[in-house]
């Protein structure tokens, strides 16, 4: 299963103070407040860390179709590689290590874990018709007999004429900025 | 402290950070903190680090992982006092 997130830093913040006392601690673990404490540009690090956790904690959620759960500790930042404007790195959860790369804007970032195919950033919020537009190409499917449906765990999934078509995907908006990451080489 | 108290102050203590105000017209222990009031994920931890000062307790990271609706946050409330 596949994760993405996106991040409006000037919405972000807006929304966050996270110079705030404890906030810091409670999202990131020793080692990851040590990275964003000696970094040059600290908010901007705050934001990536958080974009690679909040990727992979969607791609286990889906793929172990687990019960919606907040314990950002829980997902471990490391192996960070930053390079002019792209970051790879790896987000340990559990026994399992996921790789994400990201993208570094000065107002936005893109997370992603690597296996998404397909990862499309878009400066609208249209990430989701932009997604079936995909699909529709992809398989050459006519477009309007392709919907988005959400199940009882708030998971979205793709359908074609109500079925569901077991497209691992992900979707992810904030501020004025959606994107989508897809994988469409399935069995 | 009574339990509608509890759930006073967390109405009070969530409503900054709330981005779908009709969520807050019927607020109760059903009340999902992502899916009904549109918390960005991100402002959870405020809520939390807001409910710590409101009530001076500590939350840890297990209690954490499982506050999704006012009702879990209202029982780690409880639970903390009666152990303070």
């Amino acid at each position: 299963m596949i994760g993405n997130d996106v991040i409006d830093l000037n919405l972000a913040r807006l929304q966050s103070n996270w110079e705030r006392r404890g906030y810091l601690q409670k999202l990131f673990t020793e080692e990851e407040q040590e990275f964003i404490k000696k970094s040059n540009n600290q908010e901007l690090n705050v934001w990536f860390l958080w974009s690679m956790k909040e990727s992979v904690y969607k791609a286990v959620q889906r793929q172990y179709k687990l019960h919606r759960f907040y314990d950002p500790k829980q997902f471990v930042c490391s192996q960070v590689q930053l390079t002019s404007g792209k970051a790879r790195g790896e987000v340990s959860f559990k026994d399992e290590t996921f790789k994400t790369t990201s993208e570094l804007f000065p107002d936005k970032i893109l997370s992603y874990t690597v296996n998404s195919e397909f990862s499309h950033f878009s400066e609208e919020k249209n990430a989701s018709s932009l997604l079936l537009q995909k699909v529709s190409e992809h398989y050459l499917i006519p477009l309007d007999s392709l919907n988005i449906s959400k199940n009882g765990q708030g998971i979205p999934f793709i359908t074609y004429h109500g079925d569901n078509l077991q497209i691992p995907f992900s979707l992810s908006h904030h501020g004025n900025y959606s994107a989508y990451a897809l994988s469409l080489n399935m069995s | 402290m009574k339990e509608k108290e509890i759930l006073d102050s967390l109405k009070k203590i969530v409503t900054p950070y709330v981005q779908r105000k009709e969520g807050l017209e019927n607020f109760n222990e059903e009340t999902d903190f992502i899916k009904d009031l549109e918390v960005n994920s991100a402002n959870l931890v405020d809520v939390i680090l807001d409910v710590e000062d409101e009530f001076d307790i500590e939350i840890d990271n297990d209690s954490m992982s499982g506050m999704l609706t006012v009702g879990d946050a209202k029982n780690i409330i409880e639970r903390k006092l009666a152990s303070a």
